[in-house]
């Protein structure tokens, strides 16, 4: 029995030793995780999609009947009211922010002369540390590797995996993500790099260059992958330290990451692959 | 048969955690096998114990699309960390039922942050110390989150296993 619980015990050591090497390893070649992650996408998504449907259609119960029931037993007359003259009910406010986000889709569309792709995210990101979302298009609608994801307000992300339905969103606020980037009143470049939380920076901006609080940063293009003149962000705080050559420069996205639902995927005219 | 119950447990909770949380986003994502994997190390065996995190941690790990290993050996990492707490205090006690979920998401966080300081910093110490600093502001109201998610969980999964111990001996 002691035996036993020793061997159990040394085994427990070398898979913790084990595990470690892996994720020091994958740090190093982080290429060794894709393989894994496109085929937990192709097992995962389809139930993450159930899950979102279904937990979709109770939300719907819950807003649209329970919180009345309660409502009409509290004030019959009072609900009466509210309902028909002074507070539209929760599937009318749903329709009209759905139909205000795709006008702002649509109009984007027009804008832009490339193809688009509309599609809608599934899901969100399981760890707080690195941000992705799932969306509901993949390589049937035509989305492909690093293919820019955008919305209305501004820049999103890049696809980063690909099936037949679904694709992952690597967020500009992941710390692997960097776009090419200046700012809009003086043309200054950096790299928009992903810090965590929902935040962005602004690297490689030299130290004398004028970057103030409150400037919007755009995409430059430059990169070959995101359409020049997106917004990306504005700039909400500006680390100069006492040495060094460059400064650090915090930014606010535009897009609102942590509650995007309707995305565009451009569709690029030549494949952004070709540049790497 | 229990081994394989905590592992499709483990599975349900990664899908509640990806897609239940979409629908509040203004609350901060939290870890729900973190007080899962506390709650196991305290009541099941060791082997149970590598079987079920290696298989969470790697669903975890390619659910996520962070890097290979980060959550497996994280999770592995934390019953290392709780059965060594255990050597000290008595598993049954409310004091350590109380202390041990900060303990371990303050451990878990740490442990995320130098990883990913790791990364970001590209092995520069001066920059490390910038970044942990800057992380540590903008991840506190995360940490409170987490810590309060986590405790209400363990505590729902010591009340039922209470129950179900009781139930068993009454049988």
């Amino acid at each position: 029995m002691s035996y036993k619980k020793n061997l159990f015990t040394v085994i427990f050591f070398v898979v913790i030793i084990f595990y470690t090497l892996i994720l020091f390893t994958s740090s190093k070649w982080p290429v060794l995780g894709t393989s894994l992650n496109r085929a937990a996408l192709v097992v995962v998504a389809p139930i993450q999609e159930c899950t979102y449907r279904l937990v979709s259609v109770l939300w719907g119960v819950i807003n649209n009947y329970v919180l009345v029931v309660s409502a009409a037993k509290e004030n019959e007359v009072l609900k009466k009211e509210l309902k028909l003259i002074s507070r539209p009910d929760s599937e009318y406010i749903e329709t009209k922010l759905a139909n205000s986000r795709l006008r702002d889709l649509l109009k984007l569309k027009r804008n832009i002369s490339q193809n688009v792709v509309a599609a809608e995210v599934i899901a969100e990101d399981s760890s707080f540390l690195s941000h992705t979302v799932i969306i509901n298009k993949g390589n049937d609608d035509g989305i492909g590797e690093k293919f820019p994801v955008i919305t209305g307000a501004g820049v999103v992300g890049l696809v980063t995996e690909v099936v037949n339905s679904y694709s992952r969103v690597l967020l500009i606020t992941d710390p692997r993500s960097s776009v090419d980037a200046f700012v809009q009143r003086n043309r200054t470049r950096g790299v928009v790099e992903g810090c965590g939380g929902n935040f962005c920076s602004l690297e490689y901006v030299l130290r004398n260059r004028d970057v103030n609080i409150g400037d919007m940063i755009i995409s430059s293009g430059l990169d070959g992958v995101f359409p020049k003149g997106m917004n990306i962000g504005i700039v909400s705080k500006v680390f100069r330290c006492d040495s060094g050559f460059l400064q650090r420069v915090l930014i606010d996205p535009c897009a609102k990451l942590d509650a995007v639902q309707d995305v565009l995927v451009v569709v690029p005219t030549h494949n952004p692959l070709d540049n790497f | 048969m229990v081994c394989l119950f905590h592992i499709l447990l483990c599975f349900l909770l990664i899908v509640i955690q990806t897609v239940i949380f979409s629908y509040f986003p203004y609350l901060p994502s939290c870890d729900l096998i973190v007080p899962f994997m506390v709650f196991l190390s305290v009541h099941r065996s060791l082997e149970e114990l590598v079987l079920v995190s290696s298989i969470s941690g790697l669903i975890m790990d390619a659910v996520s699309g962070g890097l290979l290993g980060l959550h497996l050996s994280m999770y592995i990492w934390v019953i290392f960390f709780v059965k060594t707490m255990t050597k000290f205090f008595y598993p049954e006690n409310n004091v350590f039922r109380i202390i041990v979920i900060p303990v371990v998401v303050f451990f878990v966080f740490f442990f995320m942050l130098m990883v990913e300081c790791g990364l970001l910093s590209g092995g520069e110490f001066k920059q490390l110390v910038f970044i942990l600093k800057l992380k540590l502001v903008v991840f506190f109201p995360v940490f409170v989150w987490n810590v309060m998610v986590s405790s209400l969980l363990f505590w729902f999964f010591c009340v039922v296993d209470i129950k179900n111990r009781l139930f068993r001996n009454l049988w």
